[in-house]
Formats: C-alpha cells, structure tokens, sequence
C-alpha cells in the first residue's frame, strides 16, 4: 500500500466534519513531508502518528461538544422519556387487561367485559401514541394527544361503568394520559407548536 | 447575545498556545498555504519547533473560527503538478492578538533580564 493510502487511513481518526474541509489539503501537505522530510521512514512515520495521536482526540471532543450543542432541545429529550413511558404504561395496561380476562373466567357480565376491552384499547392506544412520539413524525404531538385524551375517557367510563381494574391499572390509567397532557401543553409553550399542529 | 470574536479584545486571547503563536508568526508578513507555514516555523526555529499536518490545520481550524484568521483563496501550486492550494492570512483581530502576544512575552523576557536569569553571556 502507498505511504497515501496509509495516511489516508490514519486521517480517519479525525472527525467527519474536519476531514471534509482539511482532509485533501493534509494529504498535500504530508506529501511534501514525506518528499522534503528526513530519510529514516520509521522516523518520518512516528512523527505523522504522534501528530494524530496529539490532536485528532481534542478534535474529535470538540466535534462531539459542537454536535451536541446544536441537537440538543430539552422538550426533544423529554418527548422521548415521554413516549417510552407511553409505550411501557400501555403495554402494562394491556397485560393488566388480559390478566383480568383470564381472572374473572366465563362470570362476568357485559359491564366488566366492557371494562377489559376498554382497558385493553386504552393500552393499545398509549403504545401507538408512544411509538409516534418516539418516531417523532410530523403529527407525533397530534397522535399523542389524542391517544392521551382517547385513554382518560376509557379509564373514566371504566370507573364509572365497572371498576373491575386493580388501583394500580386505575391510577396509571387516569394518571398518566394526565400528564402525558400537562406534558404535550408544556410543549407547546417550548417551541410555540399547538399539539394538534406539530 | 453572542460576542462577534471581533469584539473581543486581543488580551483575552492571551496566552496563546505556544502553536498558534508560531501560526500567526508565520502569518504575519505574507499570506502562506498550510506547508509553507509548517516550513516557515521550522526554520525560524531551526528545526526545534514542528508542526504535524494535524496539529497544523487543527489550530488553523481554530484560528478560523475565532476570526484570527481567514482564507485569502486558492492559488495552484507548480510544486505539486498544479494542486490548488489553500492561503491563509491574518485578520485584523488576529495581527492585534499576535501584538499583544508579542508584548506580553517580551515583559516577562524583561523580567528574566533583570533577575539576571538571561543577558549575561553563555549560560
């Protein structure tokens, strides 16, 4: 392999970014070394991997700090532990759901079987609203805000109609589509989005 | 609201690395590409100080950013079979920071002097 392509190997140390905009011009410059330079290689190639072992790392953190500073937004992050929330708190609605299914046997009435489908669909809707959120499509905050809203009037009706659902199932049901709300409106005051039009 | 670098005063620039000094050395009278500044260095410190490709356009990069430097254009280069080559040349900015360098090591060499730790021969 040409003395080239090895410092073009080594130039991979260097970040993306830095390597686009530097990279052919210190492949000139090392070609020069190389041609003006001292005679002993093992020499010359000491000097060129002391030189990238001294400054690609500082440029590479510097990369990693400029890249996390522009993609950094507090209310992204925060609809990302939204929606794995949603995802976990649906999933475990509908384990609850099937569990009080196989629970009550064939002696239930109307009522409580309505009761076990409606915990059942809130739990589907909570994890397609997660799933959305964590996709983050154009309609993410929409579909989230529907689910939510979709998930409260089940867990209400299931309260009312035949709260056959243990507290916890209850609490998490009418608590989380609460704050998934409180959490969609505090949104819309961060970067001035409706939740409905994001 | 973010300071333009150009609003900085050179001091606060101060102490340079001992790498970008010798960059805006180099820069000082001519505009040069990146190998004739890494040559320029390397003579004017009879070989003691060289720079790598790496730690060159590393701090070159910097420089830029901190509107100490700028790009004068590409030239080719009848050394290289005509490669286009990137100039570089000082900015305002970066001529008042390389003064200011200069003054703030030319007090401590006055310090040195007087406590006699140089001026008096070979050591």
């Amino acid at each position: 392999m040409s003395s080239d392509r090895w410092y073009t190997l080594l130039l991979r140390a260097y970040p993306r970014g830095f390597r686009a905009q530097y990279g052919r011009e210190m492949l000139l410059v090392f070609r020069q070394c190389r041609r003006d330079g001292e005679r002993n290689a093992a020499g010359f190639w000491a000097a060129m991997l002391w030189d990238v072992a001294r400054s690609a790392p500082a440029l590479r953190l510097e990369a990693m700090r400029a890249q996390r500073s522009t993609d950094f937004h507090p209310a992204e992050g925060t609809m990302k532990t939204m929606g794995i929330l949603a995802v976990l708190v649906g999933a475990v609605e509908m384990i609850n759901s099937l569990i009080e299914e196989v629970a009550g046997g064939l002696h239930r009435d109307g009522l409580q079987l309505l009761s076990v489908v409606l915990c059942m669909a809130g739990g589907v809707v909570l994890v397609m609203a997660g799933i959305a959120m964590l996709r983050r499509g154009p309609r993410a905050s929409s579909r989230a805000l529907g689910a939510a809203a979709a998930c409260l009037v089940a867990f209400a009706l299931i309260a009312l109609a035949a709260p056959v659902m243990s507290g916890f199932a209850m609490l998490l049901g009418i608590g989380f589509p609460i704050v998934l709300l409180a959490f969609l409106f505090w949104r819309r005051g961060h970067d001035g989005t409706l939740p409905g039009m994001a | 609201m973010a300071r333009r670098p150009d609003d900085r005063p050179p001091e606060s620039f101060l102490p340079l690395p001992a790498a970008t000094f010798q960059i805006l050395l180099a820069l000082a009278d001519d505009e040069r590409h990146g190998y004739a500044i890494m040559k320029e260095v390397a003579d004017r410190s009879d070989g003691a100080v060289r720079l790598g490709p790496g730690t060159l356009y590393g701090t070159l990069k910097r420089l830029l950013e901190g509107g100490l430097v700028e790009e004068g254009g590409e030239k080719a280069d009848p050394e290289l079979e005509n490669e286009r080559r990137r100039y570089y040349r000082l900015t305002r900015l970066g001529l008042a920071v390389a003064r200011a360098e200069s003054r703030r090591l030319e007090a401590l060499v006055r310090i040195a002097r007087r406590k006699k730790l140089i001026g008096l021969g070979p050591a």
